[in-house]
């Protein structure tokens, strides 16, 4: 019996890196007295998958995650037995049951859309960062690293955030919304991009001073460009 | 919820924030205007080793259980942490109201090591609280110390206000009553004091006069021995009288121990199976001090394994002592759990490696083989005999062969180097003894072994305790320190057997704090204000700082460490009782220097004296459980 889960992090809990948060509704689950099924073999486990672990320092409004049991739950009982149970800063806020051969909804994640608060700056000038982002996003490649494999070693990689950048819009001065690339192929966090803007601007010394939340979680049609079109993963 | 004094974009910046945040589950929160006395129980250590003391969550439950009185915590942060506390001057702060160290009622350290001095000293001062006792007023917080290093409290004496010597479940009630009443009265400081030194288990260092012999030490320069610790006013005790917990079943365990929301060193419940331990190995400190053994039993273990279990979410339970194979019936009790609880692994720490325990393990671990560890701590038997540590070579030996035969792979030995009446005999005969165990592995037939084998001795640099057998002896100097472990690294031919050491300054200066007298309170603050701390874990350690600060403050190592202390010596902690005799100590001192050993307590009463004191588990044939 699988259980789809709409989850949230916030508040401190940002504080938390993934696998830490991991442990966290594991143990919940087991507070809540939850029907898990485990894994078989030497050293079981909660059968728990998610759509894309969010970084220390971001919060996530509507993460996925999906969760195995032995035995059926009404969807309502499985989410109040969980919620009283859950340390503040994590949060469930729907859940339903995946009938087989229905795909996941983890598997249909191919982008995130992202707000992000960026740090304010004394004397800063009218519309500097959108200003700085449009140019950014003018030019040709836009180079950035990230840790990768190399025939089986763990290396750093170039590769252009550019494409991997679908959609933006600045919805203040200092709010910019991105829905960027997320998903087995190709992921752009949307730090790295950060760093780009503040090293255009020069200002480096703002380097993870922004406060990121992962809005959404979207699935994408085929299409290239300006004709993509994105659907929430939510229910 | 309150609110984090720190910006999240700098706790962004630092490792592991987790750390600094609280929220986790079971973390207690309470209506402050219900509260009239605010503790923050301070581990000198950063929060992925404390959170993993067990000690810490029985207090907590302990403190937080007495109506009125709130319980929070607090850590020694990470040096980079510090940096920002420093640079925005932030005190340092509670992690369930952020409340800053300086506006408690108390602050209570926990003194689990040595090592972790400087850390207090810090920790008081990112607390915004004066460092030494003396210049404290009345606004400060009560600083207060426990824990087993608080046996001898004379290298602190300076900075702490108030010890509580002996186990925490039995008088913080009538300290907390005594307090209320204080701030009722409107006591001073200064009075509260002197009425708390008169209830049990309590000492205030500055009532306490401790006077001089009019030269310096047989071969010291310019350090004389102590005549006398004395307390100045007639209605204080003479000696304090350590507080134990005479039914360790009947006071209420912490049922809803902390989950952190990081992962710590000891991710997951402990519960204690029993407190002491029945052997008397004449190095051993906690041996001595937490006697007599009192079994928890099987009922009330059973009890909170439940409640423990639901309230936290935990898969992995730790069965904590100081040796395991002393429990009895402990095979009925792992056996009661596996079958309640068939998803949760249980771990067993100290464990005597024989036929009866690798049956154990082998279920324990459900077939996967992690290493297997001996704490034989010498090389040969005459050794043991003198520490009087109860295991022999064919012990070690037909164990580590049924390890092989159950496919076990790794074997773990620990040793001690330096201890006393050692020669370069008991040194080489390690490396063989190594090598015998290598040839049990090798004699066997492949088909009937472990493929490989890994062997790995460990070495660490023995250090004389206060209330152990040993508290007289003479510390080896860094020179035998290092010409032992040399001879040793070089007697090892075997490329199986993989040698580990320890830096034998640090040792030094371990030896140098734990048996140190008042006066060594000068130089852990030199060291501090040198900036030392962290000094526990090896990459922190700053060696050329802490010889600096012994040559500033004119500290004779010769005096402190290297030498033999006479049968008429007074200690810097005579005048504490933990119950084993100062007399049954020097007789088992003088019998560890004929290779005579003693029974355990289980076998045979040897009067040691915690009898009197407290009279209860083992001490009065109390063991079925």
């Amino acid at each position: 019996m699988k259980k789809e889960v709409i989850y949230q992090k916030s508040g401190r809990l940002r504080f938390i890196g993934h696998l830490d948060i991991l442990r966290a509704l594991i143990r919940s689950m087991r507070r809540a007295n939850l029907p898990l099924a485990y894994s078989k073999g030497f050293h079981p486990h909660p059968l728990l998958s998610f759509a894309s672990p969010l970084a220390l320092g971001w919060e996530g409004q509507n993460e996925l995650m999906e969760v195995t049991l032995e035995e059926d739950l009404p969807d309502d009982v499985f989410l109040e037995k969980l919620q009283t149970v859950l340390p503040e800063g994590l949060g469930v806020s729907k859940c339903r049951t995946r009938v087989e051969p229905a795909p996941s909804l983890i598997s249909q994640v191919a982008a995130g859309k992202y707000r992000i608060q960026l740090p304010m700056i004394e004397g800063m000038e009218e519309g500097e960062y959108e200003t700085a982002f449009s140019a950014l996003m003018k030019k040709d490649c836009l180079m950035s690293q990230k840790t990768g494999k190399v025939r089986g070693r763990k290396t750093m990689i170039d590769f252009d955030m550019k494409p991997l950048v679908y959609a933006y819009a600045f919805s203040s001065q200092t709010q910019l919304e991105l829905i960027l690339a997320l998903g087995q192929d190709q992921t752009l966090k949307p730090n790295l991009l950060m760093e780009a803007l503040y090293k255009e601007m020069g200002r480096e010394a703002l380097i993870n001073q922004e406060f990121i939340v992962r809005d959404l979680l979207l699935s994408m049609d085929d299409s290239e460009g300006q004709d993509r079109s994105f659907t929430p993963l939510i229910f | 919820m309150h609110k984090l004094p720190i910006p999240d974009h700098v706790l962004l910046t630092v490792q592991k924030p987790a750390r600094y945040i609280g929220g986790e589950i079971n973390s207690v929160q309470k209506d402050l205007s219900t509260v009239h006395t605010r503790f923050c129980f301070c581990f000198p250590d950063v929060y992925d080793v404390g959170m993993s003391h067990l000690g810490l969550q029985i207090l907590y439950a302990c403190l937080n259980s007495y109506e009125g009185v709130y319980c929070e915590r607090s850590f020694a942060p990470w040096p980079d942490m510090e940096r920002k506390l420093r640079d925005l001057k932030v005190p340092l702060y509670s992690l369930e109201t952020f409340t800053p160290l300086r506006d408690f009622d108390f602050v209570g350290f926990t003194l689990q090591y040595e090592m972790s001095y400087t850390n207090i000293l810090n920790m008081l001062d990112l607390g915004g609280i004066p460092v030494f006792a003396k210049d404290r007023g009345e606004g400060d917080p009560i600083v207060i110390a426990g824990g087993p290093n608080a046996n001898n409290p004379e290298p602190l004496a300076d900075f702490i206000d108030l010890y509580y010597i002996g186990e925490g479940e039995v008088e913080y009630g009538h300290l907390f009553d005594l307090y209320q009443a204080c701030q009722k009265e409107g006591w001073s400081r200064e009075t509260f004091l002197r009425r708390a030194a008169r209830i049990p288990g309590m000492y205030v260092p500055r009532f306490y006069e401790v006077t001089y012999e009019e030269t310096p030490a047989e071969g010291c320069l310019h350090t004389p021995r102590l005549s006398s610790i004395k307390p100045i006013y007639d209605d204080l005790p003479e000696k304090v009288t350590k507080v134990t917990l005479k039914d360790i079943d009947s006071f209420p365990y912490p049922e809803k121990p902390i989950v952190p929301l990081m992962q710590t060193i000891f991710d997951r419940a402990s519960m204690e199976i029993f407190r002491g331990c029945i052997h008397g190995c004449r190095f051993c400190n906690a041996g001595m001090i937490y006697r007599p053994v009192r079994f928890h039993s099987r009922e009330v273990i059973m009890k909170w394994v439940d409640a423990v279990l639901a309230s936290t979410g935990y898969d992995e339970i730790s069965l904590t002592s100081l040796s395991s194979n002393d429990y009895p019936n402990l095979y009925t009790l792992l056996e009661e759990i596996h079958e309640k609880y068939p998803n949760v692994q249980v771990s067993l720490p100290s464990l005597r490696v024989d036929a009866f325990s690798l049956k154990l393990m082998e279920e324990l671990s459900e077939g996967k083989k992690s290493g297997l560890t001996f704490a034989s701590e010498a090389g040969t038997q005459r050794l043991r005999d003198v520490i009087n540590k109860n295991i022999t070579e064919e012990e070690i030996l037909s164990g580590v062969s049924l390890a092989f035969q159950g496919k076990w792979d790794r074997v773990k030995l620990y040793f001690m180097l330096g201890l006393p009446t050692e020669t370069d005999e008991d040194v080489t005969a390690i490396a063989a003894l190594g090598e015998k165990i290598y040839w049990q592995w090798k004699k066997l037939p492949p088909a009937e072994r472990s493929r490989d084998v890994a062997i790995n001795i460990s070495t660490s640099f023995f250090v004389p305790k206060p209330f152990t057998p040993f508290q007289w002896c003479a510390q080896a100097s860094d020179e035998t320190f290092y010409h032992r472990q040399n001879l040793l690294r070089d007697t090892i031919r075997n490329r199986k057997i993989e040698y580990h050491c320890h830096d034998a300054f640090l040792s030094t200066l371990e030896g140098l704090l734990a048996r140190g007298d008042r006066r060594i309170g000068a130089l852990i603050y030199e060291a501090w204000r040198l900036g030392c701390t962290f000094d526990g874990w090896s990459d922190m350690f700053k060696e050329e700082l802490w010889r600096q600060a012994i040559v500033n403050t004119g500290t004779e190592m010769a005096f402190y460490n290297y030498r033999e202390r006479k049968a008429d010596e007074v200690f810097p902690w005579d005048h504490i009782d933990c119950g084993v005799t100062k007399d049954y100590m020097y007789q088992e001192y003088l019998k560890a220097k004929k290779a005579e050993t003693t029974p355990s307590c289980l076998e045979k009463c040897t009067n040691c004296g915690t009898r009197k004191i407290c009279p209860a588990g083992v001490c009065t044939g109390e063991i079925a459980v």
